[in-house]
């Protein structure tokens, strides 16, 4: 299909017109990216690899703006998918990572929002539970633990169905018990 | 007692159960160690991580990401534009000049055919005059009921018309890279007979009639175009006859009677002077011999072996129309002995003589 310059020109504008703008993408950049984040931290292990994808997020929303407009409400929830999807193909692309004892390291040292030792040692051994899980029992878990996302709204994001929401979820949350209990940890308690 | 699951142990640690559910798990929890145990542990697993923040400035790399599509897009659709605006004059230019060679090729185009021109002697019964004239393809004739006529094509066809004859030259022309003629009539009404001089390597012509197409490959024939059907009596030769409705086709033989009607083409065999119509076109040229100038018919028929094309093309031009000049045209006639139609003429000659003898009895 050929286009005349005219229709070109129109399309040139309406191009501009859809494509996100600048103000937009700051102030998404602002809202969104602490916890998507986070949440492709503690999907993939790797916090450079979680900042690669952060950025690759956002410039497929830029990309996406270009063909068709952005519903600004759902927006967050493109961001998840994105950041979900990118995730996974690095994991698929990576199946051997144990990296997070390793990135831990990288965590700010001016944390303020827990000093207490035991809950500290307890998250370390969630998080190396976690990594023994698969990518979507990880996935729904981060997303209940950080977001306190209802199943529906998990299902929703990573087009699943509800029931597998709550299958994974109950044996994900299964299994970090038992890695707890295996490490000693109900005695503590 | 049955213990709570772990689902629901998280749920209530992060407050989404509902009230009624969440009331009974905080009742069943003071009475039951286990559970209490359970839930302290799974709030420490779901218990707020510590946020972690990018270390480089990604907002940045995303800006630059954005300013550069944004260019990019900009210089890729408005290319177009930017490039008119700026050699709008060179472009218009261009452009006309382009215009002006096509319609310069267009004019200087020849096209490789010429034109034939006829020529048509129309004799009046009640009055001694006969009309010369060239006519050009095109032309249509349409014959009194009263009057005749002989049409030369260029001495490789001669058409003798009866009174009413409706006939077109639809096609007359000579293609000078094939070097052929090709002529082309449409008979819609009236009675003629038709001869052609040339073979078909030097000349393709046919006759479109409302019912056939005759495709005549060196031949004598009689047509008669009535409301009723097309009828061909052929005298020699040969004839594709086409049915214009079926696309029946077929090669008419001498010595036969053909009729063509929408639906099918008929044929018995048949004396020339059994048909009337035949008779009457014969006799209507017996009375026209007797005002015809026979001197330039008889030239015409001299160039029919002459299939040179162009010059006999100017050379068929009649200024003026004189009564015969019998033992002239003897002469001329012996002269002529390489003449194929010699003794046609002969014929014809004799006859006159007899009437004018006749006559000058009288």
């Amino acid at each position: 299909m050929q286009y005349n310059t005219i229709q070109l020109i129109e399309f040139g504008q309406n191009f501009k017109k859809n494509m996100i703008s600048r103000e937009e993408i700051i102030r998404l950049y602002s809202t969104h990216y602490k916890e998507i984040f986070n949440y492709i931290y503690h999907l993939t292990g790797s916090y450079e690899t979680a900042e690669d994808i952060l950025q690759e997020t956002f410039i497929n929303l830029i990309e996406y703006s270009k063909k068709t407009i952005i519903n600004l409400d759902t927006v967050k929830s493109l961001l998840y998918r994105t950041a979900h999807n990118l995730s996974i193909n690095y994991l698929k692309k990576n199946e051997k990572f144990d990296k997070l004892d390793d990135t831990i390291n990288y965590l700010p040292a001016n944390n303020t929002v827990d000093d207490d030792i035991l809950i500290q040692e307890i998250q370390k051994e969630v998080s190396n539970a976690l990594q023994k899980l698969d990518a979507i029992s990880r996935s729904i878990f981060i997303l209940k633990r950080d977001n306190n996302y209802t199943n529906e709204e998990i299902a929703k994001l990573l087009h699943i169905s509800e029931r597998t929401v709550r299958r994974k979820l109950q044996s994900a949350l299964s299994h970090i018990l038992s890695h707890l209990k295996n490490k000693g940890f109900k005695e503590n308690l | 007692m049955k213990h709570l699951d772990e689902l629901t142990l998280m749920a209530l640690a992060q407050n989404s159960l509902h009230e009624d559910d969440a009331n009974k798990a905080t009742l069943h929890i003071k009475n039951c160690s286990i559970c209490s145990k359970k839930l302290q542990l799974i709030q420490a697993t779901i218990a707020p991580q510590k946020p972690v923040e990018p270390s480089r400035d990604i907002l940045s790399s995303l800006l630059e990401y954005y300013s550069k599509t944004e260019l990019r897009n900009e210089s890729i659709l408005n290319a177009i534009y930017r490039f008119i605006q700026a050699y709008k004059r060179s472009l218009a230019f261009s452009a006309a000049i382009l215009i002006i060679g096509i319609v310069i090729a267009l004019i200087s185009f020849k096209p490789d055919y010429k034109s034939i021109p006829h020529i048509l002697y129309i004799a009046g019964k009640t009055n001694n005059n006969v009309t010369t004239q060239t006519i050009n393809e095109g032309y249509r004739i349409i014959l009194n009921e009263a009057d005749s006529a002989i049409l030369m094509a260029n001495n490789d066809i001669k058409f003798r018309l009866a009174g009413g004859v409706d006939l077109t030259i639809e096609k007359s022309q000579y293609n000078r890279t094939i070097e052929k003629k090709k002529f082309q009539y449409i008979l819609t009404n009236g009675i003629a007979n038709i001869k052609s001089y040339s073979t078909h390597d030097t000349m393709h012509y046919e006759i479109k009639t409302p019912d056939a197409v005759i495709l005549p490959l060196g031949t004598e024939f009689y047509i008669n175009v009535s409301p009723d059907g097309t009828h061909i009596y052929i005298v020699e030769g040969n004839v594709m006859l086409k049915n214009a409705t079926t696309s029946e086709t077929i090669e008419a033989e001498t010595g036969k009677l053909y009729t063509i009607s929408k639906n099918e083409i008929t044929s018995f065999d048949v004396e020339k002077y059994a048909l009337q119509w035949v008779n009457d076109i014969d006799m209507s040229f017996e009375h026209l011999s007797d005002r015809m100038d026979l001197g330039e018919y008889s030239s015409l028929n001299s160039n029919i072996n002459d299939n040179s094309g162009k010059e006999s093309l100017q050379e068929s031009r009649i200024e003026d129309v004189t009564m015969p000049d019998i033992d002239k045209e003897t002469k001329i006639l012996k002269n002529k002995n390489d003449n194929k139609d010699i003794k046609e003429l002969h014929n014809d000659m004799h006859q006159l003589k007899q009437e004018l003898k006749h006559k000058q009895g009288k």
